[in-house]
């Protein structure tokens, strides 16, 4: 069964054609829903969401029309808006508790320390909402669309902006243990390494349409130039000089973090410097392709793969 | 659309008042009532009776001693009617009329509305607030009924309850206050319904202000005293019994407590109403109809701005 279905998605605000034959179609995981701002992920949640009507094409989430469906959907559907306000002079457990009954959870208070307890703000729930940081706020916000204990589908907007560390990784291991749980995702960032520990697949939107969807493997064979950086330990500089004679890499600069490279070629490249090093008696700290794959993938589909 | 769902609505509205709102309510309700009961009360009745009407009175009596003790408690009654008269403010014969400046008072009144209703309104449909139940097992019309409902009920009460208080320490508390209150609810609501309507299609919270105050002058001073008249029998030529909901409401508010027969009430009555020939019962019945009538109406206009709100998208 497909959990989403948008085909030849339009909408227009005013002059600007936010979605542009817009074309998604999701059957079960973790799908990134990646895309510049303004590319048009929150109109599409928006639409996904039961919040506005598409001007034309068909929209189906779980089944059902969520503009006229929407009881129905959000029975079977969380969603966390990107941007969502709660009353500040409410407590944590205020709120979860009203949303809990409208829900219809029977034992409300112990599926509210299930899900408090996963984010990590069991310990918060006593206090005023206005008095939590933008971490905090962000996993009760997590959390109230976690409640309804039957989801199918959780659609998260922006779940990583604007939060600190110990959010993300609280979100993200919170992802990947209801991912091995069976449970459905769309999370739509652009934020993009903290998609890559989550997602099974990926979407990029640009400009109102989606113009790649697939594994990160999959998306990984549309790169043809890999940036890459390596930092070494001991006196590395020579190794500028051999890569000179590395055809297929096409850039290096050097500068505080380390050699930055462009390679059309990345185990070829990386086997030739592995044994630079062994027989120059130098040591690698860490190889990374910088910026990470998605990014990079991000610039290929978006055309600014040269910056 | 689910009852015990838009009274979950209502609750947890309930919470989350708009406490700035809520302080200018009070305020400017505090200005509208307190001189309007203190004036009410000082001004009215030195001797307030006609004479044509203790000339009628005069003739059930057979001491002066009789005769002054009924005008003292005529007197009285008179005060107390025009103290406890919560509608008169919606009366437009006491706005923009007269050389004082005390009648422009009741402005304050619908001031008082449109500041509230122009900042609850703008919440109704913020992105932010309206995602927030929208992403909840609920369908808009339960949204939009559940916000209007609590909001109009709420300043309804709000401003009833400031009158109740205002009125009780002037005078005392008993059950007229009450009743003159109760009686003005239907009015109130009215007023309120439709420019929280206004005000949430407009959005913007000046142009709002700006517009639902002018709604609420023009349901004041116009539509209000129609559907007043509507519900009034007047005689042709000034003969005959006459009858309407004002002087159901006047009888109701000012003898409540002080008279056990219509008969005994009638001449005072008059005197309220200074018609010589009116038909208690007849008005009782249009004040029951005109009341019933209010209520219906702004019932519809809640759920006919549910949904025409319902069809608005949020982005």
């Amino acid at each position: 069964m497909k959990l989403l279905d948008l085909e030849h998605v339009c909408k227009k605000f005013v002059d600007i054609n936010a979605l542009d034959d817009l074309s998604l179609t999701f059957r079960g995981g973790v799908l990134g829903f990646i895309g510049p701002n303004g590319a048009g992920k929150t109109t599409t949640i928006n639409i996904l969401g039961g919040f506005i009507k598409a001007d034309s094409g068909e929209v189906e989430v779980l089944g059902l029309d969520p503009w006229n469906d929407r009881i129905e959907l959000y029975k079977r559907m969380g969603l966390m808006p990107d941007e969502v306000s709660l009353p500040s002079g409410l407590t944590g457990y205020r709120v979860l508790k009203h949303e809990a009954k409208i829900h219809g959870i029977k034992d409300c208070d112990k599926r509210i320390l299930e899900v408090s307890s996963l984010l990590g703000i069991k310990d918060f729930l006593g206090r005023r909402v206005g008095t939590y940081s933008s971490g905090m706020y962000k996993r009760l916000l997590i959390a109230r669309t976690l409640l309804n204990p039957e989801l199918e589908l959780v659609v998260l907007d922006e779940p990583f902006s604007n939060i600190d560390v110990e959010s993300i990784i609280t979100i993200t291991k919170l992802i990947v243990d209801m991912k091995r749980e069976g449970r459905n995702f769309l999370i739509a960032s652009h934020i993009l390494p903290h998609l890559l520990p989550v997602c099974s697949d990926f979407a990029f939107i640009f400009r109102g349409r989606v113009v790649a969807k697939g594994s990160f493997s999959e998306l990984l064979g549309r790169i043809d130039r890999f940036h890459y950086l390596i930092r070494f330990e001991g006196n590395w500089r020579s190794i500028i000089q051999e890569l000179t004679t590395y055809e297929e890499v096409s850039e290096y600069r050097v500068d505080e973090l380390g050699l930055h490279l462009v390679t059309r070629k990345p185990w070829e490249t990386l086997s030739k410097i592995y044994g630079y090093c062994v027989k120059h008696d130098l040591k690698i700290l860490e190889v990374s392709l910088y910026p990470d794959p998605l990014t990079q993938v991000f610039f290929k589909l978006g055309g600014s793969d040269e910056n | 659309m689910r009852i015990r769902m838009t009274l979950r609505l209502i609750i947890l509205e309930l919470e989350e008042l708009n406490i700035l709102g809520l302080i200018i309510l009070a305020i400017l309700s505090l200005l509208t009532f307190y001189p309007l009961i203190r004036d009410g009360y000082v001004d009215i009745g030195e001797p307030a009776i006609p004479l044509n009407i203790i000339s009628v009175g005069q003739s059930d009596f057979t001491s002066t001693e009789e005769l002054m003790k009924w005008i003292d408690m005529t007197t009285y009654i008179n005060k107390k009617v025009f103290m406890l008269y919560f509608n008169r403010i919606f009366q437009p014969r006491y706005l923009l009329v007269g050389e004082d400046l005390s009648k422009l008072i009741p402005i304050f009144l619908i001031l008082a509305i449109s500041s509230y209703v122009t900042m609850a309104s703008s919440n109704i449909l913020r992105p932010d607030v309206y995602k927030r139940y929208m992403t909840l097992p609920i369908s808009r019309m339960e949204y939009f009924v559940g916000k209007l409902f609590f909001n109009i009920l709420f300043v309804s009460f709000f401003i009833v309850s400031t009158y109740v208080l205002v009125a009780s320490l002037y005078y005392r508390f008993d059950s007229s206050i009450i009743i003159a209150s109760i009686l003005a609810i239907p009015e109130l609501v009215l007023i309120v319904a439709l420019t929280f309507l206004v005000s949430a299609l407009v959005k913007r919270e000046v142009p709002a202000f700006i517009l639902s105050s002018g709604l609420g002058f023009l349901l004041y001073t116009q539509v209000i005293e129609l559907i007043g008249d509507f519900f009034t029998l007047r005689p042709s030529g000034g003969e005959g019994v006459s009858s309407g909901a004002i002087y159901g409401y006047m009888y109701l508010v000012g003898f409540f407590e002080d008279f056990d027969s219509l008969g005994e009430a009638g001449i005072i009555y008059r005197v309220m109403t200074g018609s010589l020939l009116v038909d208690l019962e007849k008005s009782l019945f249009l004040l029951t109809l005109y009341e019933t009538t209010m209520l219906l109406i702004s019932f519809a206009i809640v759920m006919l701005s549910s949904y025409i709100l319902s069809g608005v998208e949020v982005d």
